[in-house]
């Protein structure tokens, strides 16, 4: 059974794929929160990925040329940050401004989990014996 | 969610019916307590629209239900729609597949019923 190919099923689980890279990407910067020059990085919104807009990827016309070592999967990153404040030593991480993003990241991950399931629940409830 | 009334389903029922029959089930609707409830209503449903009728109307509305359910969860997925608003409309749509499947499995037992009655 492959649930993506359910347009909502397919919606949710890259949702959640994004929301887990997102968390990724703020676990590195709070891990990174007194590292000289670092800067926080953050993912694009969700809507340019609805939109369609993949990363660029290098096209193999031939199988002689070597396979991009960085993930498909992954999703855009934005150019520029929106930075809340940088230390004398040229580092760019906001605990406060990471927490918040954490937290938003854990309710849309709590919210699409939940509705994914309630929507295999419909599912299940109508194909089950009368 | 389906709006059913007891009434109206036995109006329209007793409509498609035999006039013989008819007259029957009308007798026994009256003597129901759910007949005073459901009088004004089960008189405007027997002239607009038959038992098939409003199959056909419950079915639409139910679908109707869960392709607004689906359009708001795809907006709260993208972060575009408010908490209340998914949950009211997924509880909605979960009750409509409830009643649904409840009336199917009990028109396939009907049926099966039927079939079992040795001729």
């Amino acid at each position: 059974m492959d649930l993506g190919k359910i347009g909502f099923f397919q919606l949710a689980g890259t949702r959640l794929d994004y929301l887990a890279q997102r968390q990724k990407l703020v676990a590195e910067n709070v891990v990174n929160a007194n590292t000289p020059d670092y800067q926080a990085r953050d993912l694009k919104s969700f809507d340019s990925v609805m939109e369609g807009i993949r990363p660029v990827e290098a096209a193999r016309t031939s199988g002689l040329h070597l396979v991009s070592t960085r993930s498909t999967a992954g999703f855009r990153e934005a150019g520029k940050a929106a930075l809340w404040e940088t230390t004398p030593s040229g580092n760019a991480v906001s605990l406060e401004q990471e927490m918040i993003k954490g937290s938003e990241t854990r309710d849309a991950f709590a919210l699409t989990t939940s509705l994914f399931q309630r929507n295999v629940q419909m599912l299940r409830m109508a194909w089950r014996n009368g | 969610m389906i709006e059913m009334s007891v009434g109206r389903v036995a109006a329209a029922y007793a409509a498609n019916r035999s006039p013989f029959v008819g007259g029957l089930a009308e007798t026994q609707a009256a003597a129901s307590p759910l007949s005073s409830v459901g009088q004004t209503d089960a008189v405007a449903a027997s002239a607009e629209s038959d038992f098939g009728g409003f199959l056909d109307k419950s079915i639409s509305q139910a679908v109707e239900t869960l392709k607004e359910s689906e359009r708001v969860s795809l907006a709260a997925v993208s972060g575009k729609a408010s908490a209340q608003d998914v949950v009211r409309s997924v509880l909605a749509a979960e009750m409509t597949v409830q009643s649904v499947v409840a009336i199917r499995d009990k028109m396939v037992q009907a049926y099966q019923e039927i079939m079992r009655i040795a001729v």
